[in-house]
C-alpha cells in the first residue's frame, strides 16, 4: 500500500515537472507570437502612412519604398511560418508544416531534414518524404560541421547553397536542414527571405516538434487544469 | 472597392494562409478556399466567383486538369497561377487556357496584391 502511494507521489510530482517545462515553452512561444502581431500592426500602419504620402506627392526614395515592401513581405512570411507553427497539434504536424514552409514559402526544391540524439550520434533522415525533393548527397560533412557548431556551414561561401542550418532545441543542436538545391526562379543563393525564413525554422522547428508532442501528450488536460494555478481577482457570485 | 468573391485553390495551409495576408488590406474581398482542383469545381456550382488563385501542384485535381475542365464552363472567371513551377512549358502551357497572371513562388506578398487589384480593376 505504501509503496504504491510512493509511486503515484513519484508519478505526480514528474507530471507536474514535465507540465511546468511545457507551460515555459508555450509561454516562450505566444510571446514570440504576440510580439510578431505588434510588428505586424506596426508594418500595416507603416504601410499606410506611406501610401498616403504617396498620394500627396511626398514619396520617399524608390529603394526606401522597396526595402519597407521586402520587409513587409518578409515579415508576412514569419508570421505565418510562426502563426502554423504555434498551432500544430502533432510532432508530425509540425514536422509537415516545417516541409510545407521549405518548399511553398522559401522555394527550396531539393533538401534533408536530419535529426539526431545527440551531436555524435548517427543522423536519421525524416523529411522529404518524396524522393524527387530528397537530398542525394552522401557525403555528410557539411551536416556534421553545422551540429558541430551549432551554426549554418555552407560549401563554398556564406549564403550559397549546398548549405545546411543546423536545428536547436534551447540552442542546443538536435538536427538539421540540408538545402541542396532551391527553385530555378530563386537561383542557388539564398535571398534576405529564404535566410530570414531559415534562421526562424533553425531556431523554432525543433521547439515546435516538441511544443506539439507536448500539447498531445498533455491532451486529457483542460482548460480548468490551465487555469488552476491563477490567482482570483473577482468572481462572480452564483 | 466593390465587392469581389476570390476563390483560392491551393492545397498548402501555410500558402492560404500566406495569400489572405497578402490579400487583406484590399477591402471588400471575400476569399473561399478549396484545396484541389476537384473541391474547386463543387464551390464554383455553388458560388459565382469574380477571380480564381491556382496552383498546379496539387493531390486528386491538379491546376491544368482544372483548368480542362474550367474551360468548358459558361462562366469562365479569369485566373491567376501561383506556381514553383517557373519553367517556360508549364508558363506556355497555362498562357495557352488563357490565364490572366502567372506567379511563382516564393510569393512576394505585394505583388499579389497588385496582380488582383490590376485584373478586379479596382
Amino acid at each position: 500500500m505504501l509503496a504504491a502511494l510512493q509511486r503515484s507521489v513519484a508519478a505526480i510530482e514528474e507530471f507536474v515537472e514535465r507540465t511546468s517545462r511545457q507551460a515555459l515553452v508555450i509561454a516562450s512561444l505566444e510571446s514570440e507570437l504576440g510580439r510578431a502581431r505588434e510588428q505586424h500592426r506596426y508594418l500595416e500602419h507603416e504601410l499606410a502612412r506611406l501610401r498616403v504620402e504617396l498620394t500627396n506627392g511626398d514619396p520617399m526614395p524608390a529603394s526606401e519604398r522597396d526595402a519597407l515592401v521586402e520587409d513587409q513581405n518578409i515579415f508576412a512570411h514569419m508570421f505565418v511560418t510562426s502563426d502554423r507553427l504555434a498551432h500544430a497539434s502533432t510532432a508530425s504536424e509540425a514536422l509537415d508544416i516545417g516541409v510545407e514552409v521549405l518548399h511553398n514559402l522559401a522555394g527550396v526544391h531539393r533538401y534533408a531534414v536530419w535529426t539526431c540524439a545527440a551531436p555524435n550520434a548517427p543522423l536519421r533522415m525524416v523529411a522529404p518524404g518524396e524522393p524527387r525533393f530528397r537530398s542525394s548527397a552522401a557525403d555528410r560533412s557539411l551536416v556534421r560541421r553545422a551540429i558541430a557548431t551549432a551554426r549554418p556551414a555552407y560549401a563554398t561561401s556564406p549564403g550559397v547553397l549546398p548549405a545546411v542550418f543546423p536545428l536547436l532545441l534551447d540552442g542546443a543542436p538536435v538536427g538539421a536542414i540540408e538545402l541542396i538545391e532551391l527553385v530555378p526562379q530563386v537561383g542557388t543563393s539564398l535571398g534576405r527571405l529564404q535566410d530570414e525564413l531559415l534562421q526562424f525554422l533553425s531556431e523554432r522547428l525543433a521547439l515546435s516538434i516538441c511544443q506539439a508532442d507536448a500539447r498531445r501528450r498533455a491532451d486529457g488536460l483542460g482548460w480548468s487544469d490551465a487555469i488552476a494555478s491563477f490567482a482570483t481577482i473577482a468572481e462572480e457570485q452564483p | 472597392m466593390t465587392a469581389h468573391t476570390v476563390l483560392v485553390i491551393e492545397d498548402s495551409p501555410t500558402m492560404r494562409q500566406l495569400m489572405s495576408l497578402a490579400l487583406r488590406r484590399l477591402p471588400g474581398l471575400s476569399l473561399v478556399a478549396a484545396s484541389n482542383g476537384a473541391e474547386a469545381l463543387e464551390r464554383m456550382a455553388e458560388v459565382e466567383f469574380d477571380l480564381i488563385l491556382l496552383d498546379l501542384n496539387m493531390p486528386v485535381m491538379g491546376g491544368f486538369t482544372f483548368l480542362e475542365h474550367l474551360a468548358t464552363h459558361a462562366t469562365r472567371p479569369p485566373v491567376i497561377v501561383i506556381t514553383t513551377e517557373g519553367d517556360a512549358a508549364d508558363r506556355a502551357r497555362a498562357a495557352s487556357f488563357g490565364v490572366a497572371a502567372y506567379v511563382t513562388k516564393p510569393l512576394r506578398a505585394n505583388d499579389l496584391a497588385s496582380a488582383v487589384t490590376k485584373i478586379l480593376g479596382t
